[in-house]
């Protein structure tokens, strides 16, 4: 069984007091187009870093240099939260290891698809997740050169997480050991790296969806309240309640909204 | 065997549950009425439904009492095992020789007949081991229905052979890494029945990642890479010696998976060559597959092939591209050369790679090659001349051919002389993606020993030039020209 967890991200994650805090001299912010109130905050990170072990993360991860995805991103507006959809399928189970990764950027208009080939992403600040299958890496840590970081709330209703709380730290992506040694997660599925926002599926039969939310910091330090709804296009209600696979697999729904 | 056999009185461990139990997760129903039916030599007992949820096919044409599907299964399975013993692979050990009791009624291999609803179609299932040599029985798809095989005979043939080698496999060391343990079956089931593709349908799934290291293929359950490997056990067979399949089973005998690759690195030098020469001939077989094949020595299938595929293809004179080579994998690129003298340069160390060149028959822009017109195994950064070359399409070969803990990354440049200089100037030294960013060796520091052939302006890190310019070169030169 995929387990969930929250206390790892918080000692892994950075410290809240370091980045992503209000700036003094905070005007009150505006509203975007969700409706939810986004305020002007400072950012966590400006410059990229080095990507530890990009040998393994290339082969582990079945990364490419020469495709590019051009899988559909839209964002609808659903009240104060924004619904984007991903095709993250990449050819399906058997063949998405032969297919990049869809590259995903939060803006306060919506998400939109970021197009680069994957190795590329590596290397760019310009991308907040990248999907494909079940697997969702932030552009950060073992995963990319931003320091875009997640806390689970295992206890919490994604309605009811309206604001940061009070010491939480983001962590980001940390499943590479440091001699590059990867870190799977406890799915037993193989090639599923231990990723920060991993605890929104569990597997049991299929993959079902936890419901669990998340606060997800960007680099340019707000931070937004994001639930995986469905993994199936068709099918994940009775996957959840079954644990019979549903269809369209990879199909990823988003519900988000800016919280700071 | 004696020594297994006394150890196994004193360590074997419980046996797993069998499809009979009812339990796991293919397992017959208690609503099947069983039965089974025994191989002639009795070397294979076939356990099957008659009635209930795993009804195999009871179809009896030559009303001899007894369904033709299982003992299809029976024959083709023993005849397996005779032809895996015959070329020197130990038989799969018996729950006897474990010290088990008949765990299928006999000490026969026992094969069970269940339906697995289309989501696989069989597994060889461990029963006990003794470290990790291990005893165990075979599930098979009980009827094939909806199964995309061309024919039951074909599916049992490819079940059985594949199948059954993981058993011989158990007998040796059950605990092989899947590229290992799935190559060598897709190997065996050819060497077992040439006449059926599936061996050819992997290998070409490896040759369409072949930029990927061999022993870490990529995350999911069964890929076709970690299937396609075989190619490379193919290529041992044929290459060096069939005896490679069995030498390398005895060689992994005590050794971790992290030991695969010693492994194969002590057969292959049992049959004196080396890794590295060895790797490098493998991947030059594989660009000598399908429609390029022909002028360059390959398998005896090379032409049911489709051949690697290319990191990149240009109709221009240059190739330039920014690629980390993978330690154990292979690299290919197709130009066309519009004759005169041509270059390879690189800004960053190039130390292990090993490149070829290889011209197409006749001057054409595509189609069968020849064998290589150059070899150069750079050592420092800086520019090799290759010669003057005729027009015509070529493919540009890189391989790192041994074990390494990390890729070499370098941008090339290959192309006419004066291109290529340029390429160079422009190209700026590649991160290696080292932890760090330590550019091992890069820019030259005076203690190597090798480097390459530099011409033009650029300095010559003149050492032990690493560039075979093969004599037919010149000669085609001088008849084209």
């Amino acid at each position: 069984m995929h387990s969930t967890w929250i206390l790892p991200l918080f000692a892994l994650g950075l410290s809240l007091s370091a980045c992503g805090e209000k700036s003094e001299d905070d005007d009150g912010g505006a509203e975007d187009s969700g409706g939810a109130t986004v305020e002007e905050v400072l950012p966590a990170c400006e410059e990229p870093v080095d990507v530890a072990c990009v040998d393994q993360l290339i082969l582990d991860l079945s990364l490419h240099d020469d495709k590019v995805s051009d899988a559909s991103v839209e964002t609808a507006v659903d009240g104060d939260d924004f619904v984007t959809v991903v095709d993250a399928s990449a050819g399906g189970y058997n063949q998405s290891a032969n297919n990049p990764w869809v590259y995903v950027r939060f803006t306060p208009d919506g998400a939109e698809r970021v197009d680069l080939d994957d190795e590329s992403a590596l290397e760019s600040m310009d991308w907040d997740l990248a999907l494909r299958r079940f697997i969702v890496r932030m552009n950060g840590g073992s995963s990319g050169p931003s320091c875009v970081g997640a806390a689970a709330f295992l206890e919490s209703e994604y309605e009811a997480l309206d604001a940061v709380p009070d010491g939480v730290a983001f962590a980001p992506d940390r499943y590479y050991t440091d001699d590059c040694t990867i870190v799977n997660d406890s799915s037993g599925l193989p090639g599923s790296p231990q990723v920060s926002l991993g605890s929104w599926w569990e597997y049991e039969g299929c993959v079902q969806t936890t419901g669990v939310p998340h606060l997800v910091q960007l680099a340019d330090g707000h931070v937004l309240k994001l639930r995986v709804e469905t993994y199936y296009g068709v099918g994940q209600d009775e996957c959840n309640e079954t644990g019979s696979g549903g269809d369209d697999s990879g199909i990823i729904t988003l519900r988000w909204q800016y919280v700071l | 065997m004696s020594i297994l056999l006394t150890l196994a009185v004193l360590t074997v461990s419980a046996h797993a549950d069998r499809p009979t139990d009812g339990t796991g997760l293919f397992a017959f129903d208690s609503a099947d009425e069983l039965s089974y039916v025994d191989g002639p030599e009795g070397r294979v007992r076939v356990h099957f439904s008659v009635s209930g949820p795993n009804e195999t096919r009871l179809a009896d044409s030559d009303a001899d009492g007894l369904p033709d599907f299982p003992v299809l299964v029976a024959e083709t399975a023993e005849a397996v095992l005779d032809f895996y013993e015959e070329s020197g692979f130990r038989v799969p050990l018996r729950e006897s020789d474990l010290g088990l009791p008949p765990l299928g009624g006999s000490d026969a291999f026992d094969f069970y007949l269940v339906d697995f609803g289309g989501s696989a179609d069989g597994n060889f299932a461990l029963d006990a081991c003794v470290g990790s040599v291990c005893s165990g029985h075979m599930i098979m798809e009980n009827d094939f229905a909806g199964y995309g095989y061309p024919s039951l005979s074909v599916a049992t043939s490819i079940l059985t052979s594949h199948e059954l080698f993981h058993a011989v496999q158990a007998a040796y060391n059950a605990g092989q890494p899947s590229w290992m343990s799935e190559g060598t079956a897709m190997w065996a089931e050819w060497m077992f029945d040439p006449g059926v593709r599936d061996f050819l349908y992997v290998a070409d799934a490896y040759l369409e990642d072949a930029g990927r290291s061999i022993d870490r293929p990529p995350a999911g359950v069964a890929t076709a890479f970690t299937y396609g490997t075989g190619l490379f056990f193919g290529f041992l067979s044929e290459a060096l010696d069939p005896g490679t399949a069995v030498d390398l089973q005895e060689e992994m005998e005590g050794r971790t998976e992290e030991e695969a690759v010693d492994a194969i690195a002590a057969v292959i030098e049992g049959w004196g060559e080396t890794l590295p020469d060895t790797w490098t001939r493998f991947v030059e077989w594989n660009l000598g597959t399908g429609d390029r094949g022909g002028g360059i020595e390959s398998y005896s299938f090379a032409s049911s092939l489709d051949g690697p595929v290319f990191e990149a293809v240009t109709d221009g004179p240059m190739v330039e591209d920014d690629n980390r080579f993978y330690p154990l994998a292979a690299t290919y690129y197709r130009f066309v050369h519009e004759g005169g003298e041509l270059s390879f340069a690189t800004p960053d160390d190039p130390s292990g790679i090993r490149f070829a060149l290889y011209p197409v028959t006749d001057g054409s822009e595509d189609g069968p090659l020849d064998p290589a017109v150059a070899r150069w195994a750079p050592t420092e950064a800086g520019e090799v001349g290759l010669g003057d070359l005729p027009p015509g399409g070529y493919v540009l070969l890189g391989t790192y051919p041994e074990p390494a803990a990390q890729s070499q990354k370098i941008e090339l440049c290959l192309g006419p002389a004066d291109a290529v200089q340029a390429c160079l100037s422009d190209a700026a030294p590649s991160d290696t993606g080292v932890p760090g960013g330590e550019q091992p060796g890069a820019g030259g520091d005076g203690e190597k020993e090798g480097g390459c052939s530099v011409v033009g302006t650029h300095t010559a890190p003149v050492g032990g030039l690493a560039i075979v310019l093969i004599s037919v070169l010149r000669r085609r030169r001088t008849a084209i020209a």
